[in-house]
């Protein structure tokens, strides 16, 4: 076989341009630290690069998200807590407040730090957050929404939405708790039902939940236990005209009167205390919704009431009674919307957890992709030098090697 | 008898030509295209005598080149493929350069678009987010715009490119045509001798010409090559050359098409040429650079139209419904000269985004029959099967055809819905209030509310219905029915849709009755975030490819096919060039010089040399020793 003196030159000068080609690769495969450097060197790997990259940079929106979310939550959490704080110091002032030896003015005092910390609740109920938002206000955050009507009683003029954050791809947090929730819609006496003494009692009796029994027999009806004489009373369904009485447990519609004992009807119990009189009316109805402000307000409103007769000392003590029922209740809701709080923040720590773990297999998937080996590159990089200084060696001399140079 | 002077002067004339050839050789060692010349000698007749047959020495008969048609036509073949594919790839390589490039591509602009947005969630109040937002929309915008642009410049320099190479086949088949009528010359002059250098120039031009279009060659009787192109079009006949030239496509008017022939028997070669770097070229422009602005078109497409669907029922911060966020350029159709004057009408239906294919379409009249031809695919729709006629459109691929006036058979319209979707886009707002990210209307329960039952916030069912923000009151008449706005009673199920007024909500849990709940509309709901939490889930959304591929996934798709087709570009371009170089190789040993061969010769042929001038001494010597005989 024969071969061109251009195609021995050309085979080598091309063989060491590939030489170099590979060279300049490792070379800048090392130095970037990627083993991919164009899309078609693996176009599987660019498309799902791209797609590692924007989940990538969504988890890390994600975490943003959280970072927000937490702020909003913990600036919740504080107010509820400030507000439970100054429940729980309510109901020491209505320990207080019942007891007996408190003088009148004591009890105006009371009252008027009730209407104090009323007036606290209402500037935390219309806390702002960092971007001047009422963070109560649902929706419509940017004006006031608690606020002291004409009457003296604090209305919510803000609305019912909370706002949702995304803290997944697929999953939503909820900002907080509503004002409408936290403050307003808290059911009154037990939750269940809530009961009275009419103020035109004469008597001394007072009426006191003594709570559910048959749950699945209750039903959301207005009842009134109204006395015929000091020993015996009707119990009667006003929900409906026209009115129905209620059998008696021996039979017929009149009731027998014993102090403190269970009187049960429509799935409850209640009991009556003290010695009512003939014409005396107590009332029992479903739970309804009472803010917190007007539970407050109840409460001064009560202590401030005539008192000194029994017949006063029962209503009062009754009207207590309501009132604190109806703190609890509303203690009873800070607690649970702090739980709940204290429940999205677990939600929160557990989802970036869950992030972090998603973010680092999606890492190191792209690592895998990739970067380059930097031991298997180094050594390519080192082989094929080697090999090009070879290859130069040779070159040289092979076109070194001439018959013209023995031609003397 | 036989003079011993007269063979030693043949030997050493031949001798002479020998090394004279030997040297052309030598100087013409890196001339391409030549092919190394032997000397032909052979014996002179001898003369017949009593003795036997004597020897007269020797004679030159011809000079001829080493060449074998079956390697130079082997070579022209691989020089054409890798021609073809050489274009093909380094136009695919500016195109991966524009689409797959880590920064420069559509894709981050894309995430700070929808971080951005999910940002003004997390504060919609908050203006910086919003004028974030919207310097993330226009970037996102601009990124499509640039990336569209680019693709039509490159387009633009392919175009020209194919100008320039054409006007040089031109010029190389009128140089194979002129070489052809000096060969025939220079046969009449020799005496039918082959004239060797320039059979070597007709065969470099032929390469060249081979490099840039697939060529047929034919060897005529008379000396001249005939050469072909395509599908058999003669360039070269003879002396005589046939020049191609280029006009703009009648159906679009951004691609220049190569042609053949003048006047009415014109006609467009462009996609019949095989091989060559002209195929090359005109297939990369389809195949990669047609094909990637359709795939961007189309994603701008998809998400600006599914992006400002969703913004529309938004409510921005001055309490209207939010407007378009971006626009796009509209579909294309252009009408080559047809002979009636029906006009169409292309729009992009928002309902089947899904069915959009990234591709041209041709519409036809067959004078009975509408059909329309995805030009990628080549696949054909029977349109008037799809009830398709004047005056009554249909959707088809995603697109909304609509003709007013019967066409005329024969006639067609190119359609092309992405042509200026990308570097048309734009972002429509520039008031970071005007962006609408609350939902239009709120529900609430009464505080009054005695039963346990609650509402779900309303979800947008229908924008367009004119009572969406008006106030309804639904009021519970008995724990099992309720009426709206004092109408007639309905029944309750817990948890069934409600729908109303275009939004859609539902109740569960148990009313009293009495109980009520009102829609109503939430102008100044300014901290909602409702319709935002809907815009951001469109990055998940799944949208393109009958819904199978969201957005994010969609650019995905275009980085791995203009990738993967650059990667098999360069494949075929490495393998391609490895049989050229074999071709190459090949032809080199037979035709290619050697130089040690040569200088091996040189040392022959002057050996030959010395030896015929000491023939010619001695033929002297006997001459001088007959003459001293004389004289003695």
């Amino acid at each position: 076989m024969r071969i061109a003196s251009s195609t021995l030159f050309n085979q080598n000068v091309s063989r060491m341009l590939d030489l170099q080609t590979d060279v300049a690769r490792y070379n800048e495969q090392i130095s970037s630290g990627k083993r991919i450097l164009k899309a078609s060197e693996d176009p599987t790997f660019a498309a799902r690069g791209l797609e590692l990259d924007e989940r990538l940079s969504a988890l890390d929106q994600f975490g943003r998200n959280m970072d927000m979310l937490e702020g909003r939550l913990t600036q919740q959490e504080a107010v509820i807590n400030s507000a439970q704080d100054l429940m729980f110091r309510v109901k020491d002032l209505l320990v207080q407040g019942k007891n007996g030896a408190l003088s009148v003015d004591d009890r105006r005092f009371i009252a008027t730090e009730i209407r104090e910390r009323r007036d606290e609740l209402v500037a935390l109920a219309n806390t702002q957050n960092s971007s001047g938002e009422f963070i109560f206000a649902g929706f419509e955050n940017r004006t006031q929404p608690f606020a002291e009507a004409q009457s003296g009683r604090v209305e919510f003029r803000g609305d019912q939405g909370t706002r949702e954050f995304k803290i997944s791809e697929t999953r939503r947090l909820s900002e907080g708790v509503s004002g409408n929730e936290l403050f307003m819609a808290i059911r009154n006496g037990n939750g269940v039902f809530t009961n009275d003494s009419d103020p035109g009692n004469t008597g001394t009796g007072r009426i006191v939940p003594l709570g559910v029994r048959d749950q699945g027999a209750y039903a959301p009806e207005n009842f009134e236990i109204r006395f015929t004489d000091p020993e015996t009373f009707e119990v009667v369904n006003v929900s409906n005209a026209p009115e129905t009485l209620l059998t008696a447990p021996g039979g017929g519609t009149d009731w027998n009167f014993s102090a403190g004992s269970a009187i049960a009807f429509n799935g409850i119990e209640v009991a009556i205390e003290g010695q009512p009189e003939a014409g005396d009316v107590f009332t029992v109805s479903p739970s309804a919704n009472q803010s917190i402000f007007d539970t407050l307000d109840n409460i001064a409103d009560a202590l401030e009431g005539p008192q000194g007769s029994p017949v006063a000392d029962a209503r009062f003590t009754q009207a207590l009674d309501n009132a604190i029922s109806d703190s609890d209740q509303a203690l009873e809701r800070l607690l649970d919307s702090r739980s709940m709080l204290g429940g999205r923040l677990n939600v929160i720590d557990a989802q970036r957890i869950s992030n972090e773990d998603y973010a680092f297999q999606l890492e190191k998937a792209k690592s895998d992709f990739e970067d380059v080996d930097l031991v298997e590159a180094i050594s390519n990089l080192s082989y094929s030098s080697t090999i090009l200084e070879a290859a130069q060696a040779t070159f040289a001399r092979v076109q070194g090697l001439s018959l013209f140079n023995f031609l003397r | 008898m036989a003079d011993p002077l007269n063979i030693g002067v043949s030997g050493l004339l031949a001798a002479q030509r020998n090394v004279a050839t030997t040297n052309h050789n030598i100087a013409n060692a890196n001339t391409e295209g030549y092919s190394r010349q032997r000397v032909g000698q052979e014996a002179r007749l001898p003369q017949a005598s009593g003795s036997g047959f004597i020897g007269k020495g020797v004679d030159v008969s011809t000079v001829r080149r080493l060449a074998d048609n079956f390697l130079n036509k082997q070579l022209e073949n691989t020089l054409s493929s890798e021609g073809k594919f050489a274009a093909y790839a380094e136009y695919a390589r500016f195109v991966e350069g524009i689409v797959a490039s880590e920064n420069a591509g559509v894709a981050p602009a894309m995430t700070a678009f929808f971080d951005a947005l999910q940002d003004v969630n997390n504060d919609p109040n908050s203006s910086s987010a919003r004028t974030v937002l919207l310097g993330a929309a226009e970037a996102l915008s601009a990124r499509f715009n640039e990336q569209a642009a680019q693709l039509a410049e490159l387009e633009r320099g392919l175009n020209a490119e194919i100008r320039s190479q054409v006007a040089e086949v031109n010029a190389l088949t009128s140089q194979v045509a002129d070489i052809n009528r000096k060969i025939v010359e220079a046969r009449g002059i020799g005496g039918n001798q082959p004239a060797n250098d320039l059979l070597d120039q007709r065969e470099q031009a032929v390469r060249q010409l081979a490099e840039l279009t697939g060529v047929q060659t034919v060897e005529q009787t008379d000396g001249t090559l005939s050469v072909f192109i395509g599908v058999g079009l003669p360039v070269v006949n003879g002396p005589l050359s046939y020049a191609l030239s280029t006009q703009q496509n009648p159906n679009d008017s951004t691609r220049t098409e190569i042609t053949y022939g003048a006047g009415a028997s014109q006609t467009i070669v462009s996609d019949g040429l095989g091989r060559g770097r002209l195929a090359g070229l005109v297939d990369v422009r389809d195949e990669v650079i047609g094909s990637a602005r359709n795939q961007i078109g189309r994603l701008a497409v998809a998400l600006s139209e599914t992006l400002n669907a969703q913004h529309n029922e938004g409510l921005d911060l001055n309490g209207a419904l939010g407007g378009d966020l971006f626009s796009v350029g509209g579909p294309n159709v252009i009408n080559p000269g047809n002979a009636g004057a029906a006009a169409l009408t292309v729009q992009i239906d928002p309902a089947t985004l899904g069915d959009l294919q990234p591709t041209d379409y041709q519409l036809r009249f067959d004078g009975t029959t509408y059909t329309l031809e995805n030009l990628t695919t080549g696949a054909t729709t029977d349109l008037s099967g799809l009830g398709f006629t004047p005056g009554t459109p249909v959707s088809v691929a995603g697109l909304r055809l609509d003709l007013d006036t019967p066409m005329t058979a024969g006639d067609s319209f190119r359609i092309q819905p992405y042509r200026y979707a990308a570097v048309r886009m734009q972002t429509e707002i520039s008031d970071p209030n005007l962006i609408a990210v609350a939902a239009p209307v709120r529900s609430q329960a009464a505080l009054a509310n005695v039963g346990s039952a609650e509402i779900t916030q309303p979800t947008v069912t229908d924008v367009n219905n004119a009572n969406l923000q008006s106030t309804v009151t639904i009021e519970f008449t008995s724990p099992n029915a309720y009426s709206i706005d004092g109408g007639a009673a309905q029944p309750y199920t817990s948890g069934d849709d409600i729908d109303i007024n275009g939004w859609r909500l539902s109740i569960s849990g148990t009313p009293v009755a009495g109980d009520t709940f009102t829609v109503q509309s939430n102008v100044g709901g300014t901290g909602d975030n409702r319709n935002g939490l809907l815009l951001a889930d469109i990055q998940q959304t799944d949208i393109l490819n009958g819904g199978t591929t969201s957005l994010k996934e969609g650019y995905a798709e275009i980085v791995g096919n203009i990738g993967a087709k650059t990667r098999s570009a360069n494949l075929s371009l490495s393998s391609v060039s490895v049989l050229r170089e074999n071709a190459e190789v090949a032809q080199a040993e037979v035709s290619g010089v050697n130089l040690d061969e040569e200088a091996a010769n040189l040392l022959r042929f002057q050996q030959a040399y010395n030896a015929s001038a000491q023939v010619i001494q001695i033929s002297n010597q006997l001459f001088e020793s007959l003459l001293a005989a004389v004289r003695s």
